[in-house]
């Protein structure tokens, strides 16, 4: 058998089933429609199950493939995979994206696998022992910026943050000095920062304070905030010169409640949903927003609405529950990865795995504008589910076989 | 590393403490009260029902005045898309698979539909039509069911009047108006479409013609579609009455006829006539014609005055008996007694005849129309007498009728009456009637001095059948004695046997009548316009017991035909006839034999016409002839020989030169369009297409089995469902 028993993370696995479960079973609700005692079920259901299936067999598939062999197809795959990306920006527009290649009625997205194979390839390269620090982040930002500037041709905006989100995660990972970092994402904080003016204070001098605890030099730290708070003050210069419509755009990204007809709608709908949930939920296949259509995306993007407002704040906190033990469980594995390359990857997965979730909760609840994110491992979605679940598995594989050397 | 790597986690960490308390936060404390949201979206809202106005019919239950509604469909585009993709089809055959459908089922033509699809922005709604009518909706929504189609939205649009019988009557029904800001106490609802009356039937009887709104619960989908959610209420929208008038179609038809033969004749400026039962009170004819209504427009002559309640005249002459008819109730002459005519001082007036009549009797001087007699015999009765007798018989004041523009005539107050107010009005000067007004007080005569209330609804009924109200005949005064009115009534046939309408007398029943004739009064002053006269005959038969009183007037016809004798009177006797020989009439004594239930058909065929003609008139049959005017043999006869017959039934004759041909049989042809007419319309277009038809119900054709346009054979049988 594969499977070392002793290395083997069987609690991370039932936790997978267990939301792999739970996802099946909100998809069944979200894909049926009741009224009037009258029940209509979409063949969305059935999909998932077979996907799950699928996903099952291709976690044993992994675990089962030789470490070596493993090793080896990550760059082919990865360079294949930039192929396809280009490719499918040539295919027809579907949902007005060249998104999907369409083969037999399933669309499949190489956006998708595209996220676990630049952590793959990304861990490897930044892992290497003889790189500096500037190379590792030189590094890390190229592989990830090409896979990420075709994506945001097709156009897919949201998915692209996972990029970035997991690229961090993977730096801090490789030990990678935390200033580094923050000098890097300081400018974005900059111009969040200059919305609400006694912000840009308070951010610069928590800005100069970690730096300087990071002991820098008098002059980097001078630059670095100057430069910093240039942005900041500048960001409402630029943003007058902006039209009308251009900055509409934005505020309506921003604050969805501005535009409650566009795109602020879909959150709009969701919160009503989830607020109406309050503490039981309507019960399963009850949720009236979802079968009066006024939930958009319900079996998608606003999955964690139908639980809200099925199952209630009890039914969205054991969600919760079940994704933390979920994380908690990676996180712990991390920690007890050896090889820095496979320590950076689980990272990697860890934090693309954490931020989608993350980011989807925090849209269905409206605290974060809608972005087109999935629910890993929930939300309806072959690809998404096949991705995810194979890179849990690259983790169990990696917790598989383990040494006890470095 | 290990640290940094945990002070990322517990920033995570810190993060989802943050979530889960605002979870709890709009979940359980619910500060923007997003569970009253959704309460508020599933509080069925409720939709308004428009009740359709109801239908004037007339005394024989045939249909003068209907509605129908028509709707406005539009199609959804964004669901039309959606059907698309579910179909796998593309969004061009999709609208074209729509627009076929929709022209399938509407007078709708497939390329105007496609092109309204195709409009615009293709994510919206867009409206197909709003002349959608209720059978053609129904087939519609059934047929988008069906299909599984989504997209359909339908709503109420509009109404409209349909007149079975076009012109007729127009004036008497008055029309309608839309109105927009109509309010229903029950729901609250403001800004609701309605049909309001204007005039007219329509006016006068809007509280029961319009009915009452009704509504329905419905709950909205993100897509404004119906759900079908459970425990609904609704409350069906109560339909306007059915307004069943004492007019007789038929009768209206003889009376309008006349009257626009007669203008033509006369070139008369207008013309009016009631038909009126005098023992009942019921007006079973009301016209009133301009000489323009047959080429303008229908619809501005339904607005136009009502002429035979609201146009004034002087009667003239027709005042006379009414003015003999106190002198003999009060027994105040003898029917001997003389009156010396011609020529009358009194104070400064003179009073003259047109002839030189030399002494008369009472009853001379109605049948041969003295002024000077009658002005004699005024001075008898008195100011206060007649004064009183005419405020009985109805002058100066509006009649009972109830009906919008009813005008009371002008009659001065006895304490205004001047030297000469006395003599004038004996002869029907310085006083203005309606037609109304005359037909009423003379209806007092011929019933024997009872002045009904003029009444023009027979009963409400509700869309069942089952009667709201009913108007019963009322008697409002007696205002004289029989013996009085009969006498009356013999000076009356006596003007028509020998006096100056003897030349409409009819030699199978008994008339009388009355002729006038007056100048007409120049409005607002005393004086009296040369060459404008108004031409009166007011006529009652049979005068043993009248059935109906008639009275006809032409306002300003022609030099020559300006007396009442000349105009009128003709006009009325050409009514009398008509009445008279219509097939149901039972008025003639001798059309008892026609009354006989049933007859057997005789053999005509074979015969010579002459001879089939004399047949017939023995048994009083009812007939036309068919056929070229150089043949006189007849080849065939509807119904065949021996079979039993209503008499009333009209009796076909069809003549040629030899009895073996046969007629020809009709082509093929194409099944015409009968929804929308009334029944009889109906039936007479599909008799000239040899259809047989199968009717249920009664009214406006709603539905026809055979679709308009379809090849028929003859004999093929359409069934027709109608409805009011």
């Amino acid at each position: 058998m594969f499977i070392n028993r002793k290395k083997f993370d069987f609690v991370l696995l039932t936790l997978l089933l267990l939301l792999i479960i739970f996802g099946c079973i909100v998809i069944f609700s979200a894909s049926t429609t009741v009224i009037a005692g009258e029940a209509h079920t979409q063949n969305n259901w059935w999909k998932q199950v077979i996907f799950a299936v699928l996903s099952l067999l291709a976690i044993i598939l992994l675990l089962w493939i030789p470490m070596p062999i493993f090793d080896l197809v990550v760059l082919p795959l990865y360079l294949l995979n930039i192929l396809a990306l280009i490719i499918v920006l040539f295919t027809p527009i579907i949902n007005g994206a060249h998104r999907w290649f369409s083969v037999g009625g399933i669309n499949l997205q190489p956006s998708e696998s595209a996220k676990l194979l630049t952590i793959l390839m990304v861990a490897r390269v930044i892992s290497k022992e003889n790189l500096n620090e500037y190379r590792q982040i030189l590094y890390g930002f190229l592989l990830t910026l090409i896979p990420v500037i075709l994506i945001m041709i097709e156009p897919d905006f949201g998915t692209t943050l996972v990029f970035w989100a997991s690229l961090i995660a993977m730096l801090i990972a490789a030990d990678v000095p935390l200033f580094y970092i923050l000098l890097c994402i300081s400018p974005i904080v900059s111009i969040i920062s200059s919305i609400w003016w006694p912000a840009i204070p308070i951010w610069i001098i928590i800005f100069v304070l970690l730096l300087l605890k990071a002991r820098l030099s008098w002059v980097t730290i001078t630059v670095a905030s100057i430069i910093n708070v240039f942005i900041a003050l500048i960001t409402p210069v630029f943003w007058m010169g902006l039209k009308d419509y251009q900055q509409n755009r934005i505020l309506t990204f921003m604050d969805p409640t501005r535009d409650p007809l566009g795109a602020g709608y879909q959150i709009i709908q969701a919160k009503i949903a989830i607020g109406s949930g309050s503490l039981f939920g309507k019960g399963w296949l009850k949720g009236t927003q979802k079968n009066m259509n006024f939930l958009p995306e319900h079996h998608t993007d606003f999955i964690f609405s139908v639980v809200g407002e099925e199952f209630g704040f009890l039914g969205s906190i054991l969600l919760l529950i079940l994704f933390a033990a979920f994380f908690s469980r990676i996180i712990n594995n991390v920690g007890e990865l050896k090889i820095r390359e496979r320590k950076v990857a689980s990272a990697g997965i860890l934090a693309y795995l954490m931020f989608q979730t993350f980011i989807n909760i925090g849209m269905n609840i409206g605290l974060v504008p809608a972005t087109g994110i999935p629910l890993p491992l929930i939300s309806y979605g072959g690809s998404n589910l096949l991705i995810n679940s194979i890179a849990v598995g690259v983790v169990l594989k990696y917790m598989n076989e383990r040494g006890f050397m470095k | 590393m290990k640290s940094r790597f945990y002070f990322l986690v517990v920033i995570f960490g810190l993060a989802s403490i943050f979530w889960v308390a605002y979870l709890f936060c709009i979940q359980i404390l619910d500060p923007f009260h997003l569970a009253g949201v959704r309460r508020m979206r599933y509080t069925p809202k409720k939709e308004i029902l428009i009740p359709r106005r109801g239908s004037i019919l007339d005394s024989q239950g045939n249909l003068l005045v209907s509605s129908i509604s028509y709707y406005q469909i539009d199609i959804d585009r964004s669901s039309v898309a959606m059907w698309a993709k579910d179909n796998n089809l593309t969004l061009e055959d999709a609208f074209a698979k729509y627009a076929e459908l929709i022209a399938a089922h509407t007078s709708l033509n497939k390329d105007e539909v496609l092109k309204r699809l195709t409009i615009g922005n293709k994510n919206t709604s867009v409206q197909i039509s709003n002349k959608i009518s209720e059978v053609e909706l129904d087939k519609l929504i059934r047929d988008f069911k069906s299909k599984e189609m989504i997209g359909l939205i339908h709503s109420f649009a509009s109404m409209r009047r349909i007149y079975s019988k076009d012109i007729l009557a127009a004036r008497v029904m008055g029309s309608v108006r839309e109105v927009s800001d109509g309010y229903d106490p029950a729901t609250h609802s403001k800004s609701l479409y309605q049909l309001s009356g204007v005039c007219g039937i329509e006016s006068t009887y809007d509280k029961y013609l319009s009915g009452n709104y009704g509504w329905k619960e419905i709950v909205l989908d993100a897509n404004h579609r119906p759900v079908p959610y459970p425990n609904l209420h609704s409350k069906k929208p109560q339909n306007g009455y059915n307004v069943y008038l004492t007019i007789d179609s038929k009768i209206q038809e003889i009376v309008e006829n006349a009257l626009f033969e007669g203008m033509e004749q006369y070139s008369a400026k207008n013309a009016g006539a009631i038909v009126m039962d005098p023992n009942t009170g019921k007006i079973i004819a009301m016209a009133g014609v301009s000489r323009d209504d047959r080429i303008e427009d229908p619809n501005l002559v339904r607005v136009k005055t009502n002429i035979p309640v609201s146009f004034m005249f002087e009667p003239g002459s027709t005042m006379k008996p009414l003015t003999m008819l106190p002198a003999i109730e009060y027994k105040l002459v003898k029917p001997t007694e003389t009156f010396q005519c011609g020529r009358y001082q009194t104070g400064r007036r003179v009073i003259s005849d047109t002839h030189q009549y030399g002494n008369l009797t009472p009853r001379e001087i109605i049948v041969k129309s003295s002024n000077v007699g009658i002005a004699k015999i005024a001075e008898r009765i008195g100011p206060t007498r007649l004064y009183e007798k005419f405020i009985a018989l109805g002058f100066g004041q509006k009649t009972a009728l109830n009906m919008t523009g009813e005008s009371s005539g002008m009659f001065a107050k006895l304490q205004n009456w001047d030297g000469y107010t006395l003599h004038s009005v004996s002869f029907g000067q310085g006083i203005s009637t309606t037609a109304l007004q005359l037909a009423t007080a003379y209806c007092a005569i011929a019933n024997g001095g009872k002045l009904m209330k003029p009444i023009i609804v027979d009963t409400i009924r509700d869309e069942e059948g089952k009667i709201v109200e009913q108007f019963e005949p009322t008697v409002l005064r007696n205002v004289s004695t029989p013996a009085a009115t009969d006498t009356i009534k013999s000076y009356l046939q006596g003007v028509v046997d020998n006096g100056t309408a003897k030349h409409i007398k009819m030699d199978y029943i008994q008339v009388g009548g009355k002729t006038g004739t007056a100048q007409k009064n120049i409005t607002g002053t005393k004086g009296y316009s040369e060459g404008k006269y108004s031409s009166v005959f007011v006529g009652m038969f049979p005068i043993e017991d009248p059935q109906m009183v008639i009275v006809v007037f032409y306002d300003e016809p022609a030099p020559g035909f300006h007396f009442g004798s000349t105009s009128s009177a003709p006009t009325f006797k050409k009514i009398v006839e008509n009445i008279l020989f219509m097939p149901d009439c039972q008025i003639l004594p001798y059309n008892e034999r026609l009354m006989q239930t049933s007859l057997t058909m005789p053999k005509l065929i074979g015969m010579h016409l002459f001879q089939a003609e004399r047949t017939l008139n023995y048994y009083g049959f009812q007939y036309k002839v068919e056929g070229p005017d150089s043949a006189s043999v007849v080849i065939d006869q509807y119904p065949k020989e021996g079979v039993t017959v209503d008499p009333h039934y009209p009796i076909t004759l069809k003549i040629g030169p030899s009895a073996d041909k046969k007629a020809p049989v009709r082509e093929a042809g194409i099944m015409p369009n009968l929804i929308g007419l009334s029944l009889r319309e109906a039936l007479k277009q599909a008799s000239a297409h040899g259809l047989a038809i199968n009717i249920r119900g009664s009214g406006i054709v709603r539905s026809q089995s055979i679709l308009p346009g379809s090849r028929i054979l003859e004999g093929s049988k359409c069934h027709l469902e109608a409805s009011l």
